[in-house]
């Protein structure tokens, strides 16, 4: 189940974060299995 | 790296004077108990010895002492064997919502070749009441089984009230007394019937455990063949497993006192300290009737999976809950009975002591779980402007 790219991730997440002026939010939520997802978009 | 081991519910470190017994009957006392000549004759001594030493740490006589492979034949001998041979009587069980695995499946088995289950449900503390059990008892009940103490959550259930109950009533009780045997006093004598153990729950070597039943009840073999324990339990004796459990409860027994003491401070340390030093945090189970060596948190906006990985990469093994459910992602049935949500179940982690931890284990333990916590916060999208809204039911 942990393999090492999961690890990976797990111990060195990249892009975490708010993008406070987000162009877009999208939300994927489903905490009863402990998914949950916000991804941010934004434009330069 | 110094690893600290704080999972000892799930299973616990071979105690050395325990391995040392072991190997002398792999090496030299390698005889069958069955056979005539002294090869045999130590062996089935030494099985005998090991009987008397399990009997002794819970009051019952040695030939109340049926070995087994582990706490879950225990259950499923003590359930399926008593309810198939007394089923005649009757075909009702009464059981709780938080047991472990081994009974609720047997039960649940049970329940499909033709017996009734009631399902007795918990307060948010995670005790069930002797009233409760009392209003379920119906006429046909042939057993009631209760846990001692909830793997969990380490809720201390009112066995001895239970027992009383129903002895009054004339049912048979048993208890999966697997997490207690070892850590609190126990005394069949206060009328249980049967009563459940697991070798490597208390320092014992694993693949071997024990079910106590009183004389005068009868069980339906679970397992046919040449007919060893009493003919209940047919197979080679495990004679160093045996041995070892057997030294186990010896050591359990002598060292109990102090050693119970022991584990509260240290438990206590770490619950006041979590709790202290974790903001939202709180304690699942019951503050005061409660394993000495359990301590179980659950904080708000994380997960307890996430909390156990970061613990490990720095060398401390803990648990989300139960240690079979981590490799599934149904939030426990234990937490759920207490009246959690499914996010509040996934948010909670298990501390539990064994005899070779120490304060300082403790404090290094405390040292990193705020920071652990901090962190998983961080990159939690939850928070208190953004708390969890419980979403459906299902994954
Ligand atoms: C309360 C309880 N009952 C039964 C068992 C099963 O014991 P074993 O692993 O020896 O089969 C366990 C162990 O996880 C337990 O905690």
């Amino acid at each position: 189940m942990y393999c090492d790219k999961v690890m990976n991730h797990f111990a060195n997440p990249g892009n975490v974060g708010e993008i406070p002026d987000a162009d877009a939010i999208e939300i994927v939520e489903n905490p009863i299995c402990g998914n949950v997802m916000y991804i941010y978009q934004g434009q330069e | 790296m110094n690893r600290i081991y704080l999972d000892n519910s799930a299973t616990t470190r071979t105690d050395d004077r325990v391995i040392d017994d072991m190997i002398l009957f792999m090496r030299e006392g390698y005889g069958n108990p069955s056979s005539l000549h002294s090869f045999g004759r130590e062996a089935n001594r030494a099985v005998q010895e090991a009987r008397q030493r399990v009997a002794g740490l819970i009051g019952a006589q040695p030939d109340e002492i049926i070995f087994t492979s582990g706490g879950t034949e225990s259950d499923n001998l003590a359930l399926k064997g008593y309810a198939l041979a007394n089923g005649r009587k009757g075909g009702h069980i009464i059981t709780s919502s938080i047991e472990h695995h081994a009974v609720l499946e047997p039960c649940r088995y049970l329940e499909k070749i033709g017996f009734e289950v009631t399902f007795l449900p918990v307060d948010e503390f995670g005790m069930i009441s002797t009233a409760s059990v009392e209003e379920a008892i119906r006429k046909d009940t042939v057993l009631i089984s209760i846990m001692h103490a909830n793997n969990e959550i380490g809720t201390v259930q009112p066995i001895d009230a239970i027992a009383k109950l129903a002895n009054e009533k004339g049912v048979p009780f048993h208890t999966d007394a697997v997490q207690t045997v070892g850590r609190i006093p126990l005394d069949v004598s206060n009328g249980i019937s049967m009563l459940s153990m697991s070798g490597h729950k208390f320092h014992g070597p694993k693949g071997v455990g024990a079910l106590f039943v009183r004389k005068g009840i009868r069980l339906e073999t679970q397992m046919h063949g040449g007919g060893q324990e009493k003919g209940v339990r047919s197979s080679t004796e495990n004679v160093p497993a045996i041995v070892g459990m057997g030294k186990a409860a010896e050591i359990a027994g002598e060292e109990f006192d102090a050693e119970s003491r022991r584990q509260v401070r240290i438990r206590d340390m770490i619950i006041d300290g979590v709790l202290e030093s974790v903001p939202r945090s709180f304690l699942n189970g019951h503050r005061s009737e409660r394993l000495p060596n359990n301590a179980h948190f659950r904080f708000d906006f994380i997960e307890g999976e996430g909390i156990v990985l970061h613990l490990d990469m720095r060398g401390i093994a803990v648990s989300t809950g139960s240690a079979c459910s981590t490799s599934s992602l149904e939030p426990s049935h234990v937490l759920l009975a207490t009246g959690l949500m499914p996010h509040q179940a996934h948010g909670s982690l298990r501390i539990s002591l064994g005899r070779f931890n120490t304060e300082e284990e403790a404090r290094i333990f405390l040292d990193n779980i705020s920071e652990v916590v901090s962190i998983l916060r961080e990159m939690s999208p939850y928070n208190e402007n953004n708390p969890i809204a419980p979403g459906g039911d299902q994954c």
